[in-house]
Formats: C-alpha cells, structure tokens, sequence
C-alpha cells in the first residue's frame, strides 16, 4: 500500500507506461524502509481500469506482424537502448545506482550489455525456442493414419511478468520474450528495480509511438501483496498467465489468485553450487585454473544472482589431507577474486550482510569445524567446512562469500542438490560427461563450465529453471481437419 | 540496614546483595550504578578473558587486553549466532563428544572429560550434563532445525531465581519479614524439561512452592523432551523443502514424537480446563503464575463474564510477559486481568534466556532495566554504539554481571528506545526501554525487493507458509 496521498516532494518519479502512454498522475509515495529509496508512482488504483488489455481480440494488431518484422522492430530498439545516448536510460541509471544491490561499475556493465541482447543472432535464438513456423502460421504436425490433419501454432497471451530487480537486464529480457511471442505483458516493477523498464518502455514509445509492439508492453509499480489492487487485476478475464520471478511476498499472495484460465509460471528464487574434481589436485597449473574460475563463479555479479555459486564442493577427499588441499585452493581463489575485472565483480556494496557476517564471525572462532579466509575488510572470502556438509548459514551465503566443502566424491555431493539448486559449474569438463544425468534428476537445472556460471554464454533463447520460458508463455492452440471422404466420420461407427 | 559494598557481591548474588528489597533494588542511585558497572565488569573481563575459549579468541584477534572505557567490550559481545553456532548435523548424529568439545569453549566449566559416549540422545546428554558438571544447559524450541545450546550453571540459575519471590513486593513497599512466602504455584505447561521455560520451575519449586509438591500445579505433568521438540523442529523443515525421506530419524523417536503430537492436539482444550480448574481449586488462596497474555486474558475475559473476579488471595502474583502472538487484546486487558484475579499488579516483563534479569515494566510503560545488566543501543547494522545519553532507538545490546562461568555480553535482535538519563516519574532508577519493541528479523522482512537468488529470508519465509500450509490440511 501506499503510505500518503498527493505529495509534492521532490522526489523521483517512477510513471507508468500503460500501452504507448506515459502516466505521471495521482501520485503517491512508495519505498523508503531501511535506508531505500523513496520514489512517487501513479496511485495503483487510479490506473488498474487501464493497466489490462480488456479484449484478448485486441491482439490481432501484433499478428499482422511477421516475425521478420518483430525481430526488426526488436533490433531497432537495441539499437536505441544504448546507454550513452539514451537520455531515459542515462536518467534510469543514475537511479538505479542507488536501488540496485550491485555496486556502481556492475551496474553500469550490466546497461551497456543492453544492445547485445537484441542482435538477430540472440532474437533467433530466442526465436528457435518456439520454432519460427509455429510462430507464423500453423504447422502442420501430423497426418494420422485414419487420414485426419493436425495443425499447431503458438499464440501470445496476456501476461503479467513479476520481474526480479537484482540485475537490471531482466525487464529488457521479458520485453524481447513478449514480442516474440505475441504476447500482451503487464510487467510489475520491482523496488529494488523500478526504473530501467521504465525507460525501455519510454524508449519504445520515442522510437514507434503508435507500433503495435509498443502498445502491447505495459509497466507500473505497485507493492507486491496490496490485496485489493491485486486481487482485481489478478483475474482470469484481465490476464491468462502470470509469470513470477522469486520475490517470496510476491508470489505467495499470487497463489491465491490462481484458479481455472489463470495460471503461473513460476521463477522460483535458486541458489548455485561448483563441484571441482580431484583433478584440480594434479598440478599446481590446474588448482590455478580451478581457483581462478571458482572465484569467478562466486564473485561474479557480486554473488547477487541465482546462477552465482554459494557452496563449491571440492573432491580434494574429506581427510586432514583433503582438508589441506580444500583450504589452500580456497586461498587462491581467494586472491583471485580480489582480481577481478571491475565490470565482473567488487567489493560488495554494503559490505558484507550483517546477520551472515555474525554467522562468519563464529565461524572464524571455532577451527575445529571451520577455517575462514577473507572477509574481514567486508571484501567477501571463504568459509572452507572441515566436516564433509555445508555450513548450516549456506542459505545466507552472499556478498561474494563462498563455502567450500571438501568431499570423498559425487554421492556425497548428489544428496545435497534440490530443485533450489539451479546452476551448477563443474571443474574440469572431462568430469561432466559422468555426472551431468545424476546432478540433473537429483534437481539442478543448469550445468556449465566452472568459471561461466556468471555469463549467459549461449544466451537468452536457453531453458530457464528447468522450463523454455518463451514456449511457456504461448498458448499452444491446434485444430484438427478431418475429411469425411477420408476419415470416417463418428455418426458412422457401427 | 545498609548494603554490602563488595561489587562482587553486587554481580555474584544481585537479590542478596539488595537485602531481597524490591525497592532496594530498583533504586540504585545512578553514581553507584554506573561504578558498579564498571567495577563488575573489569572483574568479569579479567575472569573470563583467558577462560572462556571463544571470547580468548576474539579479544586475542582484536587485540584487546583490558578495557579503558564502557564501549570498548562492544567489540566483545556475542552475536545470538554463537551459541548455536556447532554444526547442526552433529546433534542429528548425536556426536555429543564434539558437541561438548565446542561447548567447552563457551564456559569455564570443564567439560572435556566428561565421558558422553553412551549418550543417543539429546535428553540422555542433557541428563549427563545435569549429573555430572555445575551446568544445567538451557536449550531453544529450536523451531527453525536449529537449538542453541547456552551453558548456564546451576549456581547462575539459583541466583536468578531469586528474582521471582521479589514479585510479591511492590515498588515503595517495606522490605516484608518473609522475603519468600509460600505461594501455591501455576504452570500452564510441563512440570520439567531443560529450556529456560522449563529450567525455571525448579526455582519456583524450591523457592515459592518451599519444595512442596502439593503446591506445584502443572497443566501437564511429565517433562518436555528436547529429542521431541528439536524433531518437530526438524521434520517440519524438511516436510517444506519436500525432503523428508532424506531425514534420517530412529523409529523409537518417531514414535514419540507421533505420540506428542496427537497429544498436542488436545493440549489448547486442556489447558484451558486446567486454568479454570484452578480458579476453582485456588479461589481464595495465594498464588504465583506466570503466563503469557495469550492464556490469561481468555482465563478473565470468560470468568468475568460469568460474573467471577477477585478469584486469588489479593497477596498473590499474576505476571506476563511477551506478546500477543496474533491474539487481539482490548487495551484494558491488563486491568480486566487484575479484576478478575484480585490482584492490584500484574507485573510484565521483558527477558531473554542469555539474560538473568527481570525487566520489569513500570506503571508508566517503561521496562526497567535490572542494575547488573549493563545495556548498549547499536546501531542495527554496523554495531557501533549509539549515544549513551537522551533517548535512542537501536539494537539492544548488554553485559549481564551476573554470571561467573560464561560471557555475559549478548547483542540482540531486538529494536528498542531507550530512554539513558531522564526521570521516569515512577521512582526507579536506571535507563529504562519502551514498552514497544520489535524484532530487526520482522522489520526487516516482507519488502518488495524481487530477487532471482534465493536469500535465507524468503527461504525460511516460504519453509513457515508451507508448514502453514502443512499444519492447517492437517488440523481440518
């Protein structure tokens, strides 16, 4: 809820965009706990008759788009969003900055990364997720032995998208996967990042004001969980889908809406782990190469994201030998994570999280059970386990700190994977191969080489959390023709 | 009479110290306080600096070797983390051997050789260390898969328990002749079990109920397993993480806690049978209880409807404490309970385990802060001291004088406003707090910042929603 009516502070404004139009009106207060940024944002209320497209025939506009032309449209826009002359994304930025919980120069890596996302060779990608020809007309799939014809196309809905705010490229993200599908998005900004979508919206309007693309993109910020603007709008004549990105308070009020017509794709919030194997012991050249990629695991993105690792196995062996090793990789990807690229990762922004930090600080005091590197000047480090399991803090693990865990080998580390457990970075590749079946029915859900668990390397078009994201967002709608001079029809079964 | 001087004396046994005067003690003047403070303090710091192994090694890493001024044991201070701070899994393997091992480091009391081989359970090591050490370990309910283990003496206990008889005397009053009267005492739960909840009715045994069994009325007889509470604990986590088959429980255990729980069922019904029970059984005769609002004001609300009040002796005891918990309360509830009780005070308080004080809240709304305890207000996030002057909202922090076997300085999740150097206006001495306090855990959670990286806030948030979830298809 909002906390006062009609304010006339200088503060921020985070408008909405509702189809093409920007709304600066009946403004109220938002943020402000802890130490956040207080912004003014249109009262929810005073936009909800508008915010839901009404009709869902209302999308026929985007389907007299091909899909070549969606895709020019879309690579247009990344042309625009370039942060060194965009004035929307320059002001978005400056805002940002203070909201975001990444410090200032990812933040600013992560805006200038904004144009790569809309090359043809990503928005092809994108595309191949769906298959283009579903895309553009309906394929025909089968011819059943009984003559019959199946045809199959994908249709867009109309969505709301709770986006996650901990990386500023997630909005630009859910407005490439809408156009591609055809879809009409209601995109609900998060406090931790209410402006940049914002001004991919604002820029869409200054680039084709009247394109139906344009008109079909909707983004305004209420706080998740106000009950009586949620429950109006969460309603399966307003949207068919909503698709949630973490945000516990979030989504546990969404469940309540869901019902027959509205359903919910859900992001669940993820944690990451690296498992080494005993080949990083072979050379002092290998432990390097593991050390340097495992502290890129966990620093890059400043550990903000799902797909940073948190806990690392180390098959070094859980012996006092084992142990020694665990600890002197520990030491090296210790330093190197004090070298990272700058646009990669820094020293946290606040420091090192208060109730994590006392968790460590017990940690450190205790080495019977525990040796911890770093973490003193608040730069992030690691607690290396000398018990084969986890530290009973790895849930809180962040702030670029890790928790290495020696280990014997796989079932040790098999147990300890759930469906929570999204990206796994994996030393050296030979190692994969053996595993990667296991680690995924035991619930992981990304598997990659260690030290680019941080980069979308095969980019945005990839499975998300175990779903295709853009194929979840269609609607998958089929029509079967049937020749009664072919297919014998039932009225004349015998 | 006049006090002793001995700031030993002061810190080692507080109600003696004051002669058992209610007023005596809640008049300290500020000067001889504040000397006392200090004076305890050097004492504690020089005891226990080399002796509790954990606190060696946090002023060994800091480099502090004595203490020039009030704020520099900040640093010191224990974060609620510590006591907890073993790893889980050697309760759930029952390696108590190591458990002891990490324990040891937290108090004087030797514990190392203490021989807990044979121990397969919690309650079974707990017996041990009852038995054969000074301690008598007060654990948490563990409600969240984790105890915490805090390694109290029975010394340090008897000594706190002392407290509770002084609930008799008003503020003002004379010192009565007999300082302990015996009084007919109310549980509203188990007769034993070793959380601070529990430990404590030994001391109204001996020192109210003067070891008189007829006079210890509890709603349930029996003792509170620790193995069954920390089980419960466990299972519901796992049943929200959807791992249950990978919990490993002894079947005999399971069958226990099967057994409590279906008695649990019926645990809200008996209880209230028991209070009105005793309001029966008691009318007319003195009393001590102490109850949380959530029992007692259902107790009055419906005895007064039915035209019942000055049930008890008027020299008995009703004291609270602690929250609502969602219950709704009229704001002339404490009054309607006086009424109903026949009772002129209904003392509230405000205490933690790692405390060994009663904090009592004054006619003004104000909780008093017990002269041996040593307050600090941080700030919430950085630990560094706020003014010692005026009033400030913070993190409450404390030095407790009153123990001699473990670190007394505790940093707590709780807001508080603390008033340092004004009057009350009730006549108390001492800094003292607002009577609304929050936790930094509630301030702190439910805001809006969506995130795709799970934090152990929404972890733990979606484990109470699915237990919700999970408790309430069970009960319908």
């Amino acid at each position: 809820m909002a906390n006062s009516p009609k304010v006339n502070a200088e503060l921020e404004i985070a408008p909405a965009v509702i189809r093409g139009q920007v709304i600066e009106t009946d403004l109220v207060r938002f943020g402000g706990r802890n130490g956040d940024l207080e912004f003014l944002a249109p009262d929810p209320m005073s936009i909800l008759g508008r915010l839901p497209l009404g009709n869902p025939s209302r999308l026929a506009d985007v389907y007299a788009l091909s899909v070549d032309e969606i895709l020019d449209y879309l690579e247009a826009l990344g042309k625009a969003l370039d942060v060194r002359t965009n004035v929307h994304l320059q002001h978005a930025l400056k805002l940002t900055l203070e909201t975001a919980p990444m410090s200032e120069s990812l933040v600013r890596h992560q805006y200038s990364r904004l144009p790569s996302l809309f090359l043809r060779e990503e928005l092809e990608d994108m595309v191949s997720q769906v298959g283009r020809d579903y895309l553009d007309g309906w394929v025909l799939e089968r011819t059943a032995s009984r003559g019959s014809k199946r045809y199959v196309r994908a249709f867009g809905a109309r969505a709301l998208h709770i986006v996650a705010g901990n990386t500023p490229v997630l909005s630009a993200v859910t407005v490439i996967r809408n156009a591609v599908a055809r879809g009409d998005a209601i995109i609900k900004a998060p406090s931790n990042d209410p402006f940049t979508g914002i001004a991919v919206a604002r820029t869409m309007i200054d680039m084709a004001p009247d394109h139906p693309l344009t008109k079909h993109v909707s983004i305004a910020y209420w706080k998740g969980g106000d009950e009586a603007f949620e429950s109006k709008l969460y309603q399966p004549h307003n949207i068919e889908k909503i698709i949630a990105w973490g945000g516990f308070s979030s989504v546990k009020h969404v469940t309540k809406y869901i019902q027959p017509g509205l359903e919910l794709v859900s992001f669940d919030p993820k944690r990451s782990i690296s498992i080494i194997g005993a080949e990083a012991f072979e050379s002092d050249a290998a432990m390097d190469d593991a050390a340097q990629r495992v502290a890129t695991d966990f620093g890059a993105n400043n550990q903000e994201v799902c797909a940073s690792a948190r806990v690392v196995y180390v098959m070094s062996g859980s012996d006092d030998d084992g142990i020694a090793k665990a600890e002197e990789l520990a030491r090296r990807a210790y330093s190197r994570l004090l070298k990272l690229p700058v646009q990669i990762s820094t020293a946290p922004k606040g420091g090192i999280n208060r109730d994590l930090l006392s968790h460590i600080d017990a940690a450190s005091m205790l080495d019977d059970f525990y040796t911890v590197i770093g973490t003193r000047q608040g730069e992030g480090g690691v607690v290396v386990s000398k018990l084969p399991e986890p530290v009973d803090f790895a849930t809180s693990l962040t702030n670029r700190v890790a928790n290495f865990v020696p280990v014997d080998s796989i079932t040790d580390i098999l147990p300890r994977v759930d469906s929570y457990c999204q990206t796994i970075g994996i030393y050296p590749e030979s190692l994969v191969g053996k595993i990667q079946d296991q680690l995924a029915l035991a619930g992981g859900q990304r598997l990659v080489t260690l030290g680019y668990a941080g980069a979308a390397t095969t980019g945005f078009g990839s499975p998300q959390d175990g779903v295709e994201p853009v194929r979840r967002l269609c609607k998958w709608i089929f029509r079967e023709e049937s020749d009664p001079a072919v297919t014998p029809g039932l009225w004349e079964m015998a | 009479m006049a006090g002793h001087s001995d700031t030993r004396d002061f810190i080692s046994d507080p109600v003696e110290y004051f002669d058992w005067s209610a007023t005596r003690l809640w008049s300290m003047p500020r000067a001889e306080r504040e000397a006392k403070q200090w004076e305890g303090l050097q004492i504690r710091f020089a005891e226990l600096r080399d002796r509790v192994g954990y606190l060696k090694k946090l002023a060994d890493r800091d480099g502090i070797d004595s203490l020039e001024k009030i704020d520099d044991v900040i640093p010191l201070l224990f974060e609620h983390t510590v006591y907890k701070s073993y790893p889980a899994s050697l309760l759930e393997q029952n390696r108590f051997g190591m458990i002891n091992g990490w324990l040891d480091k937290l108090t004087t009391v030797p514990l190392r050789q203490i021989d807990v081989s044979h121990c397969d359970s919690i309650d079974s090591w707990i017996a041990v260390m009852d038995e054969q050490t000074e301690l008598c370990i007060h654990h948490s309910s563990g409600t969240s898969g984790t105890v915490s283990l805090f390694p109290k003496t029975k010394g340090e206990l008897s000594a706190f328990g002392k407290l509770y008889p002084l609930r008799f005397q008003g503020f003002g009053d004379p010192c009565p002749n007999d300082v302990q009267p015996k009084a007919h005492v109310v549980c509203p739960s188990f007769r034993s079990g070793s959380s601070a909840h529990f430990r404590i009715n030994q001391e109204y045994f001996e020192r109210i109920a003067h070891g008189d069994e007829a006079f210890m009325h509890t709603a349930f007889p029996g003792h509170m397993s620790a193995d069954v509470l920390y089980l419960a604990g466990r299972l519901r986590a796992a049943k929200a993480r959807g791992d249950l088959d990978r919990l490993e429980v002894q079947p005999t255990l399971l069958a226990r806690l099967t057994e409590f729980e279906a008695a649990n069922a019926k645990r809200a019904e008996q209880m209230q049978n028991f209070l009105e029970e005793i309001t029966s059984s008691l009318a007319g005769q003195r009393v001590f209880m102490a109850c949380a609002p959530t029992y007692l004001w259902p107790l009055a609300e419906k005895g007064l409807a039915k035209g019942r009040q000055n049930i008890f002796a008027p020299d008995s005891v009703i004291s609270t404490g602690g929250g609502a918990k969602g219950m709704v309360l009229p704001d002339d509830w404490m009054e309607r309970v006086m009424t109903f009780a026949g009772v002129s005070r209904l003392p509230f308080n405000y205490a933690m385990t790692e405390m060994n004080a009663n904090n009592m809240l004054c006619e003004n709304d104000h909780y008093h802060i017990a002269p041996w305890i040593i307050p600090f207000v941080l700030d919430p996030d950085t630990s560094k001291p706020l003014a010692r002057t005026g009033t400030v909202t913070g993190r409450l922090a404390f030095y407790d004088l009153l123990p001699d076997t473990h670190w007394g300085g505790f940093i707590s999740g709780d807001e508080v406003t603390m008033t340092w150097d004004s009057d009350c206006g009730c006549g108390r001495e001492g800094p003292f707090i607002e009577r609304q306090i929050a936790r930094y855990s509630e301030l702190r959670g439910g805001d809006d910042k969506i995130s795709c990286a799970a934090s152990t806030e929404a972890h733990e948030e979606a484990m109470d929603y699915l237990s919700e979830i999970h408790a309430s298809a069970t009960a319908s």
